[in-house]
């Protein structure tokens, strides 16, 4: 099994940039637990794909270019790769390219080792062309690590799921069309309650998180430093105008913004507040079916509101696995406990 | 927001943006702005603020020094360094 | 006009945990520049905060000797701003939960006790360090997240005498709790200063100020002896204007002077953690810690007094260190009389550094052997003079006094015979002094005696020495 990784994933002593410039030189100084994990499993490590940089590609814009882990896998250079999905590219790129991205829920897999974006949402997951390969690396990196203070013990994680398995799924009639359905699949209707709220939500707290796991980016410790700053408040101003590109400015700027001392009430308290009723609505929702079923991408809308599909399963913490799935390409979310039923769905779309 | 406060915010960054990009951001930031408001239609008053979508409570370590990298490793990396300290250009107080 | 000054204070103690609070770097002081720092502290990405146990632990102990109402989950926010001594572009504190409010402590001034109450006390990670050279500043994170406690108090004291009252009682406090070491020299304990003016028996607050950099409690009885000076002569000429700001205390100069980065205007812009779950303090918990903290100072200097019957001033000295605590508890421990104990530290330990002027918690000793010496002379095997010259040994060189007595045959001379051999020795070579005494010279005894103790090369048991001597000059008469 030949895995590759997201240059934001560390393996010691190779530079790990992240997909910024900020980082071009930065030698990893220690191993990601996943990497270890996954050579301890007897995986072969390939090499590293550029993300867009922090994961946050084209979070303001519309440019669109295939992520180099989707290459990748399409080329047969590896059979996985590991990626941090934030911001939705793998999930709607894979399935477009007959590939399969799952993500675990937020607390499967140690995060240890991994360059952050937006900490309450980051998790690894993984990219493949094969179902059996996805949950065999799954199965490798999931599971307690110390080092990581988000990282669930006591939970054993079994991905021994086999396709016909029978299951349920929600489909919110409100966003899909006619939509055929694997013969494994019961369908139930759902309601996405707080659709249009998911996306300003997820825009103000990942912008936050931004923001402020890129102030240690400063050109003092290691990384990018512009030449002939002549002084310490230059230093940092021309580092980070020069060293960031401009989504991940804006992101910062924004996250200012949200946080500062006049809006934090009325924007990040009260997106915390929706996450919470988020969370608690779709949980619920999760319980009663084995997973919902949601389109990859809405035709005819604009690029921030189709942020909040992405974003669904993150604010909730919920585990979701995207495939090309009959005429169509779903993401699935679940429950964390539920994921094997999951998997059983969209697996049996892929025939 | 106006150009003023786009630029204090700017700074509260350490950032500088070119009239350029300033001008695009600009526009990114009224949408955003535009969406915000829909948080307005949402009544969140008995919602406890979520900070963390787990559950758990007291995750500790035990109070054993280690000491996983050397100085030597942690200064190469560093773009100036003098005499084991990390250099940079002077503070004023 | 009579004037009053209002002030309040902000310390910052270090903990005495092994290791950092969210990194398991060591904390302790001492280590070469960037010797104690890690990937984490340094400010590098993808590792993860984990708290560390027994920093929590002693900051809920500094909650209890405070009498403060601990909060029963507390967590850890950011707090944003750039700094090249504080590494990750944030400091991770507690700003909307803090471990406990409104406490306070008990000072004694020449007025009488005065209760100073607390806002509260947070814990949080301390920033790293500065220093300035060549042109450039450098940077050392050794400091940078080792675990704080931040302790606020009300705006309560009004000079200051009460600050260093209070300052000397908190050290007591958290020293004798095991919390922090609380050496302002070596920067565990710090204090800023918030200070203001106004008329006497008002209400209203003057225009505060704040004042850092203050390294010892005479540099801070200085700092607030200025500044009160200055608000006073700007609010009675206007000549300068009094701004809300934070000023830096220079000792030297013995003057304060302004901060160039406005800090009062900046917007910390402080979030909750996401990556740090909160932590519940139970009442369990906070019993587990209270049972098992060491004796206060208070309650040692209560004991000592009481029923060990030691006079009030010694154990006034004892109590006041920490260290000198830990030692009269150590020959105690070992069976010596608490008497023997507290006159040895104060009386011979005390008066050992005559050169390096170490501070009583600077002391160091072996108390085992220090028990073994006051064992030897309590049980009459070496005379006093003998325990002296030892114990000089013991201090400096960390000699066995048992083994060195052992081997220089330094035990006393008590056997009748050679005392008698001796003090027969001395009355012949000494024939002058002899005939002065029977004469009626009484005093040139000690004379004599002097040469006797010489002549046992010290060794000789004085009373018993004294004792043939003098029945041998009577026998003479």
């Amino acid at each position: 099994m030949r895995f590759m990784m997201q240059d934001s994933i560390m393996a010691a002593g190779a530079v790990c940039t992240a997909g910024s410039k900020m980082l071009y030189n930065f030698k990893a100084p220690l191993s990601a637990t996943v990497y270890e994990k996954c050579l301890k499993k007897g995986m072969e490590f390939v090499g590293f794909t550029l993300p867009c940089e922090f994961g946050a590609d084209s979070l303001f814009d519309s440019l669109d270019g295939l992520d180099p882990a989707v290459t990748a896998l399409s080329e047969g250079r590896c059979d996985a790769v590991l990626c941090n999905d934030v911001f939705g590219k793998l999930r709607r790129q894979a399935p477009l390219n007959g590939l399969i991205y799952m993500q675990p829920a937020y607390g499967t897999v140690s995060r240890y080792g991994l360059i952050p974006a937006v900490s309450s949402m980051d998790q690894i997951g993984v990219l493949c062309r094969e179902f059996k390969d996805g949950l065999a690396v799954l199965s490798a990196i999931s599971g307690y690590d110390s080092f990581d203070g988000t990282s669930l013990p006591a939970i054993t994680y079994d991905y021994n799921t086999g396709r016909e398995r029978e299951g349920t799924v929600g489909l919110p009639g409100s966003i899909f069309g006619e939509i055929r359905l694997a013969d494994n699949a019961i369908a139930s209707e759902i309601e996405l309650k707080y659709f249009e709220l998911l996306a300003p939500v997820f825009y103000i707290l990942a912008c936050a998180e931004i923001s402020n796991n890129t102030t240690r980016y400063d050109g003092v410790k290691f990384g990018y430093r512009a030449e002939d700053a002549g002084n310490l408040e230059e230093l940092y101003i021309k580092s980070r105008s020069e060293g960031f590109g401009r989504d991940i400015q804006l992101a910062s700027v924004m996250g200012c913004m949200v946080l500062s001392h006049e809006h934090y009430d009325g924007l990040y308290y009260k997106s915390m507040q929706v996450r919470r009723l988020v969370k608690e609505y779709y949980a619920g929702l999760l319980e009663k079916v084995d997973a919902i079923a949601l389109p990859v991408k809405l035709d005819g809308r604009g690029k921030y509101e189709q942020a909040g599909l992405y974003a669904l399963p993150l604010l909730g913490g919920f585990a979701c696995v995207s495939v090309p799935y009959k005429n169509n390409c779903l993401q699935f979310v679940c429950a964390r406990g539920k994921e094997n039923a999951m998997f059983s769905l969209a697996w049996e779309g892929m025939q | 927001m106006t150009d003023e406060s786009l630029k204090l915010f700017e700074a509260s960054a350490k950032l500088e943006f070119d009239s350029d990009t300033r001008q695009w951001a600009a526009g990114a930031v009224n949408r955003l702005e535009e969406s915000f408001e829909k948080l307005g239609q949402v009544d969140t008053r008995d919602a406890a603020p979520l900070i963390s979508v787990l559950d758990m409570r007291n995750v500790f370590r035990e109070d054993i020094a280690k000491k996983p990298v050397t100085r030597e490793e942690l200064l190469s990396l560093a773009p100036e360094e003098y005499d084991g300290y990390f250099q940079v250009p002077r503070t004023i107080e | 006009m009579n004037y009053e000054v209002v002030i309040g204070l902000e310390v910052h103690v270090e903990l005495a945990t092994n290791s950092k609070l969210f990194c398991s770097c060591g904390a302790k002081f001492g280590a070469g520049p960037n010797e104690n720092v890690c990937p984490a502290c340094a400010g590098m990405p993808g590792m993860l905060p984990v708290a560390n146990k027994k920093a929590i632990e002693l900051g809920i102990a500094a909650a209890i000797v405070t009498n403060s109402r601990i909060t029963p989950t507390i967590t850890f926010d950011k707090k944003n701003y750039f700094y090249p001594d504080l590494s990750a572009g944030y400091q991770i504190t507690q700003w909307f939960a803090p471990i406990c409010r409104g406490g306070y402590v008990e000072i004694e001034t020449s007025e009488g006790i005065k209760r100073i109450n607390l806002k509260q006390i947070h814990i949080e990670e301390d920033a790293g360090k500065l220093v300035h050279s060549h042109g450039a500043s450098l940077v050392d994170y050794n400091r940078a997240g080792v675990p704080l406690v931040e302790i606020v108090s009300m705006p309560d004291f009004r000079g200051a005498e009460e600050v260093v009252a209070y300052l000397e009682k908190l050290r007591a406090l958290l020293s004798f709790a095991g919390v922090s070491d609380c050496r302002m020299q070596e920067g565990s304990m710090r204090c800023d200063v918030n200070l203001s003016v106004r008329e006497a028996g008002t209400q209203t607050l003057g225009t505060r100020t704040e004042m850092k950099n203050m390294n010892s409690l005479k540099a801070i009885v200085r700092a607030i002896e200025y500044e009160t000076e200055r608000h006073i002569d700007a609010l009675e000429t206007g000549f300068e204007e009094l701004v809300q700001e934070t000023r830096r205390w220079d000792d030297n100069l013995g003057q304060s002077f302004a901060m160039r980065n406005k800090e009062n205007a900046t917007d910390y812009r402080y979030f909750p953690n996401p990556d740090i779950m909160p932590i519940e303090v139970t009442e369990e918990w906070i019993n587990e810690v209270r049972v098992s903290l060491p004796e206060t100072a208070h309650d040692k200097y209560a004991r000592m007094t009481g029923t060990l019957g030691i006079p009030a001033a010694d154990a006034k000295i004892i109590t006041g260190s920490k260290n000198l605590s830990d030692i009269f508890d150590a020959l105690i421990a070992r069976d010596i009389p608490a008497r023997d104990a507290t006159s040895w530290i104060i009386t011979e330990l005390l008066s050992m550094d005559t050169k390096e002027n170490k501070s009583n918690d600077d002391i160091t000793i072996d108390c085992g052997k220090f028990a073994d010496l006051i064992q030897l002379v309590n049980r009459k095997e070496i005379n006093r003079n003998v325990a002296k010259k030892v114990f000089a040994l013991l201090y400096t060189e960390n000699t066995d006094p048992v083994e060195y007595v052992k081997q220089n045959n330094l035990g006393v001379v008590a056997d009748s015979a050679l005392l008698e051999e001796a003090v027969s020795s001395v009355l012949e070579e000494n024939a002058n002094s002899v005939g002065q005494y029977l004469a009626g010279n009484e005093k040139v005894a000690g004379f004599l005696m002097g040469k006797v103790m010489a002549k046992t090369a010290g060794k000789a048991d004085p009373a018993a020495a004294k004792e043939i001597l003098l029945s041998r000059l009577k026998r003479m008469k």
